[in-house]
């Protein structure tokens, strides 16, 4: 079964955004395809330079550099977050890939089910 | 034609209305013929399973509702474990293995993974979610 996860929250701030996350690597691990979209200031979570020490919070960036190893290879932001937060794309891990908002549409169609946080 | 279904709870009861409406819907589903796979508490809905919770008299206890309709009608009510610890929901089984002084998992509900989240989602034939977060 494929598995989308939209993610629309920044990575510090609110517990949602780490225990959604941990929930799609668990998808991973019972042999279901997920897909990851980080819309909105979930972009803020692809980051590859975070600093977490203010917040007194893990850093989120180890979870999302180990999203291959739990064989999650379909990650993505869309380019319109990028362009409207003035984020570079090769400020973001390599292993995020840009999607346009029709792409995006054709994901969500092809999904069996589809989780948003 | 009936259906299943697989219910995310996610808001807190006292705070938010999710929980709530969750209930509604379950009671809603059921009168109707159709079945609730499972309710899984995450994040901020583990609350929902906290037996201290004590409103005044003349408002709802929502973690009474929900044990009095997993009674009736033997519903999978599970607390992802993860989310509970973090927030000091506690069943008689982790409070021995982390020597706390007392649980307060409420009569109805157990204790489980997310893999038992990703089990409903994937057998249940619908999936809804209450409780969206603090934005």
């Amino acid at each position: 079964m494929t598995f989308l996860y939209l993610f629309t929250r920044a990575p510090y701030g609110h517990s949602i955004a780490r225990e959604a996350l941990d929930m799609a690597l668990a998808t991973a691990a019972f042999d279901q395809v997920v897909s990851l979209v980080f819309a909105q200031d979930a972009i803020y979570q692809l980051l590859d330079k975070q600093n977490s020490g203010n917040t007194e919070k893990k850093a989120h960036i180890g979870v999302i550099n180990a999203l291959p190893l739990y064989e999650i290879e379909h990650v993505y932001y869309l380019s319109d977050d990028c362009s409207s937060r003035n984020i570079s794309p090769t400020s973001l891990v390599p292993h995020a890939k840009a999607l346009s908002a029709t792409e995006l549409a054709d994901l969500m169609r092809s999904a069996d089910r589809i989780q948003s946080f | 034609m009936s259906l299943s279904f697989a219910l995310l709870v996610s808001g807190q009861p006292c705070t938010d209305q999710s929980s709530l409406t969750a209930l509604r819907f379950c009671k809603a589903a059921l009168d109707n013929g159709h079945q609730i796979y499972r309710v899984f508490f995450f994040n901020d809905g583990v609350h929902c399973a906290n037996r201290y919770i004590t409103p005044p008299q003349d408002e709802i206890a929502v973690p009474k509702q929900w044990a009095s309709l997993q009674k009736s009608f033997n519903l999978d009510l599970v607390v992802c474990i993860s989310s509970a610890l973090r927030r000091g929901i506690i069943d008689a089984k982790e409070a021995s293995r982390y020597e706390l002084e007392g649980h307060n998992l409420a009569d109805g509900f157990t204790i489980g993974g997310l893999g038992q989240w990703v089990d409903a989602c994937v057998n249940a034939d619908r999936v809804i979610r209450f409780g969206g977060g603090a934005q």
